[in-house]
């Protein structure tokens, strides 16, 4: 592969920028009632984001009760104690705010963009919904039908298809089997008690507040603790789901009149605090998470013309979650698409990657680190996540440091480990009898090659997880928590795969 | 936004976002204080914007050609020439731009829209130099060959049906737009007709990007954390020797003036159907401009906003309502309704009541709270989008093709002008109903089968 010299000579100034980007000024205190804040003032802006993560999302949704954590979460915000649900909506669009609550697989989520000088109504807002939410029996109704609605009207996106029934195959009735908003079935019969019962497992010591914006620290920690150290409820916890155990290699056919064959192949993953995470994130940006210079990519749409995208990643999750690659390619070419990903992952998997490879995903890793803080939104999201998975306060002075020790034994390694090429679940959205003529959902299709003897599938790894992105095409390192209020024209910004 | 090389969808929600975009804060001082123009003598355009809340820099280069400025049988030829731009030039290999943007820590990409094509990258500040002059490298230097062109063809018609043909309420927008327009090119899809995209020859490509691939015909922006007058000498000095060219030319079609309402309708496998409506409406050039920013505002900016207090949450007849309007297009465009109902709630209602809520300003003006509300919503939301450094560039690109990058500061004293009797007169003059068109999307059933499991009889683990 040629060189380009204008890419090297550059990289050699590399380090003193990504130093210059530093870290955040942070402060961690906790409030007396267990909620653990992270706080830090950052003044480019005039605004502030506020989020509250309160752990346990739709992992904890009792069985056959799916959807209950997002119901619950979305329904924070329409009645609190005094107020209706219209009444909040003036509050929040008269301040200009953005304000949202709801769940993800791994949490609650309560969080609010507001102007510095509205900082205070803005954590007001945020402390009321977790404090004293009323769940008006009307709201309660009006969100289970347009809950059920969306459900059916998601039926008419081949992408969300092939992810639910993906997610299922993966993790079966344990923790993460279901996207948060549940099916139709389980929301169905989701009632009001229900709601009561969840939001009373919300309990301030499984509680993170991350504000980060213009107002000085000791404001933010009086304002906090005034009105967020006021929720004190007597919470009973709900009851853990039994974990599934890795499911065999198979391939799922929906039947569906598309164009367009959606696929998603993969398999359990790892949590986010797996040591091998560095090693997994280098392996993966070079086999489908660094966006044009992955290998999938070249070799699906550059050099085949297959898909016009393809992608894959390993959710960031506090149990093991799914590693998966997604991509789109017209019907006729499903199987041999889904023959290219098998026999990369395969080689992934035997022979690591090479010198080359290795220095370029660490070059971009590194290089990249100061785009993950160049906003408010993007260090709340960053310092949220850091102290959601334990990820040590040096995370960011270190991440560079870390990125460069991997080496190609480690990625190797992390290949052996952690892909399975004999035990992949595939799931393909398309029409059923054009697939099976290619021999989709055959035993010689999904058979996959023959096991390789080092590499041992985890007989029974605890199945349980949820990459909370709707977007297939994660990277490796999905923003799994961005913040849950973030300003409208700031959350969209295009970025290629592997950011 | 686009994940990958792409065209903006035209989706409602896409021009919401754009709509999102304002201007001109009550803190923050105008851009007319802190941008810096630049015009080269080969005519490219230079705007420099310092931003030093990180040692980050977004550079985009915009290039005044789209679907706008395309013709019938040769649809998409500006979006496939995108995906062109990144297949190599004389001096780098395929597919080599993103390798050193990647190898520099940069994220690159680009989009396609009905006025222009935009390629962008971020980098760390020491890192900017390698985008501009790779940008400058391929706005006269690509090399089109069919070895490359064939296999992004491909790939061009696998982002369309992933866009439009399997995705039912893109592909009824696709047709309601050719409805809406009778002449004016915004009647044809950005991705191009699937036909056209067949059909394209090298040929084709070459001569569009000799006519609209120069220095004349593109606006620089770079945003972040550097000094203006260097970086302005970095992009002049890189793009400085190429030579200006002919000027493209001019889109003359003009749109008939409406001759009364219209209706389509999109057969298509479909869980839900969907209603869009639109109006013809003048842009940001038109006085009645800001009247039209504030009747959407009133219909659909947040919870509070009629289409979601009504329609959503008290009538529960839609799952989402949505009305935006084209503000910053070059040519006039539209107003737009759009809504998905509930299940069980019939089209008819749902259309109904999209309508009802157009007569309702029409027979009364807006309250002074609404106003006020959508304009602290605006105000707000400019406060926001400064906290990216892409949306600031964004900002300046999309005015500066509209018109004038100047024009961000009119927009918010623009909206304080405005009364609620404003409002009612401009639904009463540009919501009417011959100057309307509806689309909706029909559901033909979905064959209902469940998945079907293959257990392979290889190993199992």
């Amino acid at each position: 592969m040629k060189h380009s010299t204008l890419a090297l000579a550059l990289c050699a100034t590399l380090l003193p920028t990504a130093a210059r980007a530093g870290a955040p000024a942070v402060e961690r205190p906790k409030l007396d009632n267990g909620i653990q804040l992270v706080l830090s003032t950052q003044s480019s802006v005039p605004i502030v984001a506020i989020s509250c993560l309160v752990d346990g999302g739709a992992r904890l949704d009792p069985p056959g009760k799916e959807g209950l954590a997002e119901l619950t979460g979305s329904l924070l915000s329409d009645g609190t104690r005094g107020r209706t649900s219209e009444e909040i909506s003036k509050i929040v669009d008269s301040m200009g705010a953005s304000f949202s609550t709801g769940a993800s697989q791994d949490w609650v989520e309560v969080g609010a963009t507001v102007l510095a000088r509205d900082f205070e109504t803005g954590v007001d807002l945020v402390a009321r919904s977790l404090r004293e939410p009323t769940f008006p029996p009307d709201e309660f109704a009006r969100a289970k039908t347009e809950t059920l609605g969306s459900l059916q009207a998601s039926e008419d996106e081949p992408q969300v298809v092939a992810a639910r029934a993906f997610r299922k195959a993966l993790f079966g009735q344990a923790p993460y089997g279901t996207p948060v908003d549940g099916s139709l079935d389980s929301v169905k019969g989701l009632t009001r008690d229900d709601v009561l019962a969840y939001h009373a497992s919300l309990a301030p010591g499984k509680t993170l507040c991350a504000i980060v914006g213009d107002v000085e620290t000791a404001r933010m920690k009086e304002v906090a603790a005034r009105l967020l150290g006021a929720w004190s409820p007597q919470a009973k916890p709900l009851a853990q789901r039994a974990p599934a155990t890795s499911p065999t290699a198979r391939t799922l056919i929906v039947d569906r009149p598309v164009a367009q064959a959606s696929i998603v192949i993969g398999q359990i993953g790892v949590p986010r605090t797996d040591p091998d995470w560095f090693s997994i994130v280098v392996m993966n940006h070079v086999l489908g998470g660094g966006g044009f210079t992955s290998r999938l990519m070249k070799r699906i749409r550059t050099q085949g013309g297959l898909a016009y995208g393809v992608s894959s990643s390993f959710g960031a999750t506090r149990l093991p979650g799914p590693f998966q690659v997604v991509l789109q390619t017209k019907v006729p070419s499903a199987a041999e698409a889904s023959r290219i990903v098998r026999e990369e992952l395969q080689k992934l998997h035997d022979e690591g990657a090479t010198e080359e490879e290795l220095a370029a995903a660490k070059d971009y890793l590194t290089g990249n680190f100061p785009m993950k803080l160049d906003s408010t939104a993007k260090i709340a999201g960053l310092l949220a996540q850091m102290q959601y998975f334990g990820l040590g306060d040096d995370y960011i002075e270190r991440y560079a440091e870390r990125v460069r020790a991997v080496t190609l034994d480690d990625v190797k390694r992390a290949a052996r480990a952690h892909l399975h090429p004999d035990a992949l679940v595939q799931v393909v959205v398309g029409p059923r009898a054009d697939l099976e003529k290619q021999g989709i959902g055959s035993a010689a299709d999904a058979g996959a090659p023959a096991a390789s003897p080092e590499a041992p599938a985890p007989a029974a790894s605890p199945a349980r997880t949820a990459a909370p992105s709707s977007r297939p095409a994660a990277p490796a390192e999905a923003p799994a928590l961005e913040p849950a209020a973030a300003p409208a024209a700031g959350h969209d910004e295009p970025t290629s795969p592997g950011a | 936004m686009p994940s990958f090389r792409t065209p903006v969808a035209k989706s409602l929600a896409a021009l919401a976002l754009l709509l999102a975009l304002p201007a001109a804060a009550r803190a923050a001082k105008p851009y007319s204080e802190q941008v810096v123009e630049r015009t080269l003598d080969n005519g490219l355009e230079i705007l420099l914007l310092e931003d030093h809340k990180a040692p980050v820099t977004v550079v985009q280069v915009w290039y005044r050609v789209g679907s706008r400025n395309e013709t019938p049988g040769v649809t998409g030829l500006s979006h496939m020439l995108e995906h062109m731009m990144f297949k190599g030039t004389k001096a780098h290999g395929p597919e080599e731009y993103s390798k050193i943007i990647s190898r520099n820590g940069g994220n690159e990409n680009a989009f396609t829209s009905d006025d222009m094509t935009t390629y962008f990258a971020t980098l760390a500040s020491d890192r900017a130099a390698v985008e501009i002059e790779l940008e400058a490298d391929r706005m006269r230097g690509i090399q089109l060959t069919k070895e490359n062109f064939e296999p992004e063809r491909q790939v061009v018609m696998e982002e369309r049906r992933m866009r439009i043909d399997d995705n039912p309420i893109a592909f009824l927008l696709e047709t309601l737009n050719a409805a809406t327009f009778l002449e004016h090119p915004y009647r044809q899809p950005t991705i191009g007709w699937a036909k056209d995209i067949e059909g394209w020859t090298l040929e084709d490509l070459q001569r569009h990007y000799d006519l609209y691939y120069r220095p004349n015909n593109a606006v620089v922006v770079v945003v972040g954390d550097f000094d203006a007058k260097a970086m302005g000498d970095l992009v002049a000095g890189k793009f400085g020797g190429i030579p200006r060219g002919e000027d493209p030319p001019k889109v003359r079609a003009t749109e008939p003036a409406p001759r009364g309402a219209k209706r389509i309708e999109v057969e298509k496998p479909a869980k839900l159907p969907f209603v869009a409506i639109q109006w013809h409406a003048p842009n940001l050039h038109h006085p009645d401009s800001p009247a039209l920013e504030m009747l959407a505002g009133v219909l659909s900016n947040g919870k509070s906003s009629r289409l979601y207090r009504d329609l959503v949450h008290r009538d529960r007849l839609a799952l989402e309502a949505d009305a935006s309007y084209d503000r910053t297009s070059i040519d006039d465009k539209t107003f737009s309704m759009g809504g998905q109902p509930q299940p069980g709630v019939p089209i008819e209602k749902l259309e109904g009541a999209l309508l009802a809520q157009v007569e309702a300003i029409r027979k009364a003006p807006p309250t002074r709270e609404e106003l006020d509300r959508v304009r602290a919503q605006m105000e707000s939301a400019f406060t926001f989008a400064q906290d990216s450094m892409f949306y600031r560039g964004m900002l300046l690109g999309t005015y500066e093709m509209a018109g004038g990058w100047r024009q961000i500061d009119e927009y918010l004293p623009s909206l304080a002008k405005v009364t609620p009797e404003d409002v009612q007169r401009v639904a009463r003059q540009w919501l009417t109903p011959a100057n309307r068109t509806t689309g909706v999307l029909v559901p033909l059933p979905i064959d209902p089968s469940a998945p079907v499991e293959r257990v392979p009889s290889g190993p199992i683990h």
